[in-house]
């Protein structure tokens, strides 16, 4: 990364697949939950979803509490939530915070 | 002996808005720990400012002050007037989740950072390197 560079942060949600896919860039702080929040917001609680983090640069406490959010809206409305988090810096993050069991199972 | 240790301050308003332009100033000060340890480091700074500005939050006019020093070992300090938090019970492992695990993260992130708290304010000094191996 370009240490001049601001990192920017985009949340894509792709909610035509089955599962439907959330792909998050960038640094994933407080300051992003909002835009995570708004573009997660249309994708039905009855489905499943995979939100792909592989390219964050940055994840902090409040984003594991906004996809803990969605898990748990999901959850009441029959729907799954699972992470994709392949980084080491992501795993240890899930690790620590006893998260674990929200990932991916490995391919 | 020398004490004359390069130091950058600054004093930030407690506004969670402007974190990411603080982490931007340490990125470029900071040099380049590797994709994954910077995501880490970064990371920990971000808990601690964040619980740094809500510690303020009753004194919104007041800034949190940050202290880069440049040792041979660089680290950055987050200092506040809030009223003081309780380490242990703020580091409990036992605690799953997302916001308010600000500290278990940091530390599993810096292991070696040092907390500094009283009734009169909290100083968490990250020292600036990779953390742990998993």
């Amino acid at each position: 990364m370009n240490r001049a560079s601001v990192p920017s942060f985009t949340v894509e949600a792709v909610l035509d697949g089955s599962p439907v896919l959330i792909r998050v860039s960038g640094e994933f702080d407080l300051t992003s939950v909002d835009h995570f929040e708004i573009a997660t917001a249309p994708v039905p609680t009855s489905v499943s979803i995979v939100i792909d983090l592989s390219a964050t640069s940055l994840i902090d406490s409040a984003a594991l509490g906004a996809i803990l959010r969605l898990r748990r809206d999901q959850t009441v409305g029959g729907g799954t939530v699972l992470v994709r988090a392949p980084r080491p810096y992501q795993r240890q993050l899930f690790e620590v915070t006893g998260l674990l069991h929200l990932l991916e199972p490995a391919v | 002996m020398t004490d004359d240790v390069p130091m950058v301050s600054f004093e930030v308003m407690p506004d969670p808005l402007l974190i990411p332009t603080v982490r931007l100033m340490l990125r470029r000060a900071l040099p380049n720990l590797g994709s994954d340890d910077d995501s880490l480091y970064f990371g920990a700074f971000t808990e601690i400012l964040a619980n740094a500005m809500q510690a303020q939050a009753a004194t919104p006019d007041q800034p949190v002050r940050v202290d880069l020093s440049l040792d041979a070992r660089p680290s950055v300090s987050v200092a506040d007037n809030g009223p003081g938090l309780d380490p242990q019970a703020s580091l409990n492992p036992n605690r799953a989740g997302g916001r308010g695990n600000g500290l278990l993260i940091a530390r599993s992130a810096c292991p070696d950072m040092l907390i500094d708290s009283s009734a009169s304010g909290t100083t968490v000094r990250l020292p600036f390197g990779p953390g742990p191996r998993r």
